[in-house]
């Protein structure tokens, strides 16, 4: 019966594959023709991830994962307000969190959902305008993929390989955008729009991994927090990786298993 | 005028009669249990249950097809004799019980006779409400040293998770999952 079980190419369909086959020729195609709407291979990369490992998904919306497929256009909508960038994709996040989370709300006091939000809210904006300062430097999307791939790892082994296999489709999809520059000689990166849309997600499926799965809340904070510290230091990279290695150090310490559960 | 006294009379006693024979039950958690098989990797099989439910039935050995039967298992509690399994099978991945804390099954027909038949109803799992029918067994009734009065049931089914969309991990984790629900009611 065993030997019926899917191949490792054929798991990594769902996680890597359509992602990234998605988002790949949507990133191209915007960043020649519109630019300003690149973002939107992030959201699709996305979308695709939550269809593809989602097995009951419903166009209509049912579950969590259903939301968070149509709330995954939210980001793209905050674009149009430039100016406030990082206050209006922290305004999605909340929106996105308080949305997908509402079958949860409803059985918790409105003080206690209310100071969730606030909390995750602050922790978003903090990203979103740490990310907004180091956009731009050399190798500083480094710091995104290992945010992603931190996030994706403390979630699968937190519990479920499902919600961890989803942050890794976005880290797939992110890391794929990066290097649509080289085709015109640029240096891989990802523009500053890509980049607060791609932290919106990051905020938003720690959120779903605290709220849903009950990765720790400290596992998913260094996930996000400590990455960013280290790419501002990467004009000191023995410091960086310091700050990395403290980041990666306080996940494992956090979810590491003493029994392994699968 | 008489013979219409009679029919009423007769008619009253009756109706007291099948309402003192016809019995709700209250599920006796500590004398009842919701457990489940599922295989793994071809190779075992992987005993749970559910540690927390709740529920009713009516039952009369004189008007079975009236019998009802309605459980509330709280998923939270599932127990598989194993903590980092039981996070795992409570995440998304699984249950998902943070968004479906219950499962329910409420009965629509019964067919058989006072010793047994097969229970169908509607059991929603996961979000998914689906038919599904029990093989019921009377294990006994009768008197409590307390007064009480209590009637016993073991009912078994098989169903296909991916039928209420948990489809990870098949087939290293089985699709087809035996369900045996045990349970001791004490009358109302």
């Amino acid at each position: 019966m065993y030997g019926e079980s899917p191949s490792i190419i054929t798991m990594l369909l769902p996680v890597l594959v359509w992602p990234v086959l998605v988002a790949l020729p949507i990133g191209i195609l915007l960043w020649f023709w519109r630019p300003r709407w690149q973002p939107l291979a992030v959201s699709a990369g996305v979308m695709m991830g939550i269809a593809g490992l989602h097995s009951s998904f419903s166009l209509m919306p049912r579950q969590a994962l259903d939301w968070l497929f149509w709330m995954s256009l939210l980001p793209l909508l905050a674009l149009l307000l430039r100016r406030l960038q990082p206050l209006v994709q922290t305004l999605a996040a909340i929106i996105m969190m308080a949305v997908v989370a509402l079958s949860l709300w409803k059985r918790m006091p409105l003080q206690e959902v209310l100071s969730w939000l606030v909390l995750a809210g602050g922790l978003t904006l903090l990203l979103q305008l740490g990310w907004q300062k180091v956009a731009g430097q050399r190798w500083v999307e480094l710091g995104l993929f290992m945010s992603g791939s931190l996030l994706a790892v403390s979630t699968a082994l937190g519990g479920s390989v499902l919600v961890g296999q989803l942050i890794g489709a976005l880290t797939a999809v992110l890391t794929s955008l990066c290097f649509i520059p080289i085709l015109r000689g640029q240096r891989p990166q990802l523009s500053g729009d890509m980049t607060a849309v791609v932290v919106t997600f990051l905020c938003v499926l720690g959120a779903y991994a605290h709220l849903f799965v009950e990765v720790p809340a400290l596992a998913i904070t260094a996930s996000l927090i400590m990455p960013l510290l280290a790419a501002s230091q990467l004009r000191r990279p023995g410091v960086a990786v310091v700050v990395l290695a403290v980041g990666i150090a306080i996940v494992a310490w956090q979810v590491w298993p003493q029994e392994m559960a699968y | 005028m008489k013979s219409v006294l009679k029919a009423s009379v007769f008619a009253l006693t009756t109706a007291f009669a099948a309402g003192a024979f016809a019995a709700d039950y209250n599920v006796d958690p500590a004398h009842s249990s919701v457990s489940f098989v599922i295989g793994h990797l071809g190779v075992s099989q992987t005993l749970g249950q559910f540690r927390k439910f709740s529920g009713d039935f009516s039952y009369d050995a004189d008007k079975l097809d009236t019998s009802k039967v309605s459980l509330v298992i709280d998923t939270t509690s599932i127990d598989t004799n194993y903590e980092p399994r039981d996070k795992h099978l409570s995440s998304p991945d699984f249950l998902d019980v943070k968004q479906f804390p219950e499962l329910t099954f409420k009965s629509t027909a019964y067919k058989g006779d006072a010793n047994g038949g097969e229970l169908t109803g509607d059991m929603t799992l996961h979000g998914v409400t689906k038919p599904i029918t029990f093989t019921l067994h009377k294990v006994g009734e009768g008197k409590d040293p307390w007064g009480g009065y209590r009637a016993g049931f073991v009912a078994t089914t098989q169903i296909k998770r991916s039928e209420f969309g948990i489809t990870n991990f098949i087939p290293g984790v089985t699709d087809e999952t035996d369900i045996t629900v045990r349970i001791e009611g004490v009358r109302k």
